[in-house]
């Protein structure tokens, strides 16, 4: 059993149970205890006992969440939270919280900000930042701001390496510059492509992007700005998408704009819960500059083999595939292969 | 607990495991119930389990707790207990639970911290913290300090210290 520290003192005050028993766990049980703690309860055991002053600061959860029913924070106004210095307070509260942790590793950190109508962006940037910078792992970060946006990425064993799953509609984004695998799960593409294109933009060295898409309802989506404007996700090297049959059209458009910005993915699969789709893929024409710059790339990725798989489709490969050397495609369970012209 | 083991034993699916308390009490469990502690799980696979598991720092009544709990959570950890456990629902588990933890005193309730933490069981380990976490919410450092009879060695100097440099996060 690890030794505790401080456990010097044995006081036997109160009777009965006999003994400060809690304060003889090792750090790590402790640090469980305060696990299941809101923070700023979590804060006030630091006047329990000498033993217990820092303990708080290197719990392995930090949570930012829950605040707006926190009476001190709310103490200037009976409004429910949405004053200007409720969110004053809040920031105070925060930026102690933050400066006053130790460094070392998180299980879980979480931010949430339900309840404050008038957060600003740019302190919770920071903040996101901040733990990012800071925290030497961290596995899973929740961002929740407000109701419509909720993010949650795990990273293993750096920084936000991976970002596991990714829930609801996001429109603001913080830049992500370490992660490389991003899968969204149950993405949602009513909004459009837009957070989705937005939240690429700051994952400068992303290098597989998974995505689970749900059914959408929304109104079809006109494309071309994003293609007349791409922005080159040097990295990617990998897009897999899985989707039901409906959103078809919509990924065949979302294909056109990430062979576009992803000019060096070398492998794209689409997997449908249905097996056919009905309509004709033709393969972007790259010029013969980018697809030369596309078989280096993909040789520095050590894939010499770029495979285009797209199940259930009918491809037309008249267009030139350029850059992509090698098709499969799957039809009903079987596959063909087809080796494809390099321009 | 005999009769559970017993039970255990006639099962007839894995391989059973001899566990020893400190004060030599010895518990007959399946692998799939011991296999819960990561501890014995990790010996299982380093196949040093042949001559008994001695927990030299787990009193009898402790372990009886604790194998108690493992027997109940068999089912939802492995498939290999299918036999067993198919019977307990999760409303059952809950209430087995929520009563496990509830009746103990506190120094027991430390104890089963500390052999949940040894004996590396996650589950264990999150609801008996989540237990005392449960008992500190809402009270005011006094109060907590009542309730787990823990002594404040701070100078009222030093009090007044900590309740400066924290009073962001304290109520006026």
């Amino acid at each position: 059993m690890a030794p505790t520290r401080g456990g010097s003192k044995r006081a036997c005050v109160g009777s009965g149970g006999g003994g400060d028993r809690i304060s003889d766990l090792p750090d790590e049980v402790i640090h469980r205890v305060l696990w299941f703690l809101p923070t700023h309860e979590a804060v006030k055991t630091s006047l329990l006992s000498r033993r217990w002053r820092e303990l708080w600061k290197s719990t392995r959860r930090l949570s930012i969440a829950g605040l707006s029913r926190y009476p001190h924070l709310l103490s200037t106004t009976g409004s429910g939270g949405s004053s200007p210095a409720t969110v004053d307070k809040l920031s105070e509260f925060v930026n102690h919280l933050l400066l006053s942790r130790k460094q070392g590793s998180l299980d879980e950190c979480r931010f949430s900000f339900d309840g404050f109508k008038d957060m600003d962006g740019a302190h919770v940037d920071m903040w996101i930042r901040y733990v990012l910078d800071n925290v030497w792992q961290l596995r899973v970060l929740l961002i929740n701001l407000g109701t419509s946006i909720h993010v949650k990425l795990a990273g293993t064993p750096l920084v936000s390496e991976n970002l596991l799953t990714f829930e609801r509609d996001l429109r603001w984004c913080p830049t992500f510059s370490n992660l490389r695998t991003l899968v969204l799960s149950d993405y949602n593409l009513d909004g459009g492509f837009h957070a989705l294109l937005c939240f690429l933009q700051h994952t400068p060295v992303l290098q597989k992007l998974t995505l689970k898409l749900r059914k959408i309802h929304g109104p079809t989506v006109d494309i071309s700005n994003y293609l007349k404007r791409p922005v080159v996700l040097r990295h990617l090297r990998i897009v897999e998408v899985k989707c039901p049959v409906s959103v078809q059209e919509e990924i065949f458009k979302l294909w056109k704009i990430l062979i576009t910005w992803g000019r060096y993915i070398v492998q794209f699969n689409i997997e449908s819960t249905q097996y056919r789709l009905d309509w004709t893929i033709k393969m972007p024409k790259l010029s013969g500059r980018l697809a030369k710059q596309h078989r280096s790339m993909a040789k520095e990725a050590r894939s010499t083999t770029p495979v285009f798989m797209c199940c259930y489709a009918h491809i037309d490969c008249s267009g030139k595939a350029s850059g992509v050397q090698r098709l499969r495609l799957s039809v009903r369970g079987e596959t063909l292969d087809k080796n494809v012209l390099v321009e | 607990m005999a009769a559970a083991a017993a039970e255990a034993t006639t099962d007839g699916g894995g391989k059973m495991i001899i566990l020893i308390s400190a004060d030599g009490k010895r518990f007959e469990v399946t692998e799939a119930v011991a296999s819960q502690s990561q501890l014995i799980s990790n010996m299982i696979e380093d196949d040093c389990t042949e001559n008994g598991v001695r927990l030299p720092n787990v009193d009898g009544d402790i372990l009886t707790m604790v194998v108690d709990y493992c027997n109940m959570h068999a089912g939802d950890a492995a498939a290999a207990g299918d036999t067993m456990k198919a019977s307990s629902t999760e409303e059952e588990l809950k209430k087995f639970d929520a009563e496990l933890v509830q009746a103990l005193e506190n120094p027991v309730l430390f104890k089963l911290i500390l052999a949940a933490n040894f004996l590396n069981i996650k589950s264990l380990l999150d609801m008996t913290c989540q237990r005392v976490a449960d008992m500190m919410s809402g009270k005011t450092p006094e109060q907590m300090r009542e309730t787990f009879s823990i002594e404040n060695d701070f100078t009222p100097e030093e009090e007044a210290a900590i309740r400066q440099e924290n009073a962001w996060a304290f109520d006026d």
